[in-house]
């Protein structure tokens, strides 16, 4: 983790806020793929450890992030929305990619729903400053409640297609859009878990090959139905409550597992299974990759206290 | 000569080919019949030229799947306009015609052009007798090659 610090905060939005961050001596970071993002970790008492979408390169060699504060945040947003101020310290990673543009498209369609807009404005960026053919349908709830709205408009006058659903007469973005697109068309979809699934299934079905459709969230799958589970490792064995996390139970017992986003999506904190029944819940891993005893301990688990869970670190 | 394989799944098929090219059209256009699929053929007959072939190709919606039989200078063109398009490998599938090839020599990467109907062919960098595989890649668009003493 490279030692940073905060260097501007900015409201976006009366429920978003622009974060930029710096090198904390003050160096220029390094540069990275649009669609990147970074996990930060801040926080004096706890830490609390976040993937934030890149928004931004600046010219002072900094990194944007927009945190939108949620009703049913876990604790991360709030901290960063009432808590973070110019000149508190924190730990970034390097960018990683879950999502970045296609080299191969000829035509790049972007749908965002609310704070799913972030790693978009990049990869929007990056086709323009290319000529590359793009859209961006953007919806969100109000003209008041979307971020980035001035700066899109400013920027992308063309090629933004604003739904805002609170609004009287509000136009809705439907699926249907996704029929009218010829072949070599990429479809990126960043939203709500609900939009994501939606749209994804949509594209699948107006003929997008599945290595055109790019989708990323970081919002982590519901909990619903979780149950406490035993695991064994070569160290012992051990007992996770319905309530704990895989990941930050493993992480707590000492191994050393990289991670990044958290939420199921970009692998990072793979680990092997050798016995006992996985519940996966990640978006990550192939079916046949799940069979050979691969599992995400960010969002998946074990299935009961019966069967313990043996794994390989 | 080679056969098209059906790839189910996909919204609809484009199926591309001159006369050298009509068996394995055939063959297919009854699969896509029997399947229930939604499809157009072309015939790029002489007087065709590829202007015409580009456009068509680059004018098909999402979820077509490209299926071409033709002459193998004329088809080389085509997996350009197509990868200029956008289709991906696995929207494409292609059939050349003719004794025209373009080798990959696995041992220098070399590529040279034949019109060796019959193996061995040799290598016009290294020199190397070559046996063609049926792999032909994309990148290269060129069948790989392998010194036939390997074998």
């Amino acid at each position: 983790m490279i030692s940073a610090v905060i260097k501007e905060v900015i409201c976006e939005t009366a429920t978003v806020k622009r974060f930029r961050i710096g090198d904390i001596k003050g160096r220029p970071l390094v540069k990275f793929t649009p669609g990147a993002h970074l996990v930060t970790e801040i926080g004096s008492s706890k830490k609390w450890v976040r993937p934030y979408s890149i928004v931004r390169y600046t010219r002072d060699g900094s990194y944007e992030i927009a945190v939108l504060k949620t009703e049913r945040s876990r604790g991360g947003s709030r901290y960063w929305h009432e808590k973070v101020r110019k000149g508190d310290g924190l730990k970034i990673s390097l960018p990683r990619n879950g999502m970045k543009p296609s080299f191969s498209a000829r035509h790049h369609v972007f749908l965002a729903a609310g704070i799913g807009i972030t790693p978009i404005i990049g990869m929007a960026r990056w086709c323009k400053e290319r000529g590359i053919g793009f859209e961006l349908h953007y919806t969100a709830r109000t003209k008041a409640q979307c971020a980035f709205y001035s700066h899109l408009k400013t920027n992308f006058p063309g090629q933004c297609h604003f739904y805002f659903t609170r609004e009287t007469a509000a136009e809705r973005l439907t699926p249907e859009l996704l029929y009218q697109y010829r072949t070599g068309t990429a479809v990126y979809i960043c939203g709500p878990p609900a939009f994501n699934h939606q749209y994804k299934a949509a594209a699948l079905a107006a003929g997008f090959p599945d290595r055109a459709v790019y989708t990323e969230m970081f919002v982590p799958p519901s909990s619903e139905g979780r149950k406490p589970f035993v695991f064994s490792t070569s160290h012992g064995s051990y007992r996770a409550g319905a309530e704990e996390n895989f990941l930050d139970l493993l992480l707590e017992k000492g191994f050393q597992i990289p991670y990044s986003c958290r939420s199921g999506q970009c692998g990072t904190c793979e680990i092997s299974v050798k016995g006992g029944e996985v519940d996966h819940r990640d978006q990550f891993l192939t079916a046949e990759e799940k069979m050979e005893g691969r599992m995400l301990p960010c969002v998946s688990r074990g299935k009961s206290i019966t069967f313990p869970l043996i794994i390989e670190l | 000569m080679n056969s098209f394989h059906f790839a189910a799944g996909h919204l609809r098929y484009l199926l591309i080919f001159d006369s050298k090219g009509a068996e394995p059209a055939a063959s297919l256009r009854n699969s896509l019949i029997n399947e229930g699929a939604e499809f157009k053929e072309l015939y790029a007959g002489s007087g065709r030229d590829l202007k015409w072939i580009s456009e068509e190709i680059s004018s098909q919606k999402n979820g077509t799947c490209l299926y071409a039989a033709l002459e193998t200078g004329l088809l080389e063109k085509l997996e350009t306009a197509a990868v200029c398009a956008g289709y991906l490998p696995e929207e494409i599938q292609f059939i050349p015609s003719g004794s025209r090839r373009r080798i990959f020599c696995a041992h220098c990467h070399h590529i040279s052009i034949t019109d060796c109907e019959n193996p061995p062919v040799q290598c016009s960098s290294c020199g190397r007798y070559l046996k063609v595989s049926g792999s032909r890649s994309g990148y290269w668009q060129a069948y790989l090659a392998v010194d036939r003493e390997a074998f």
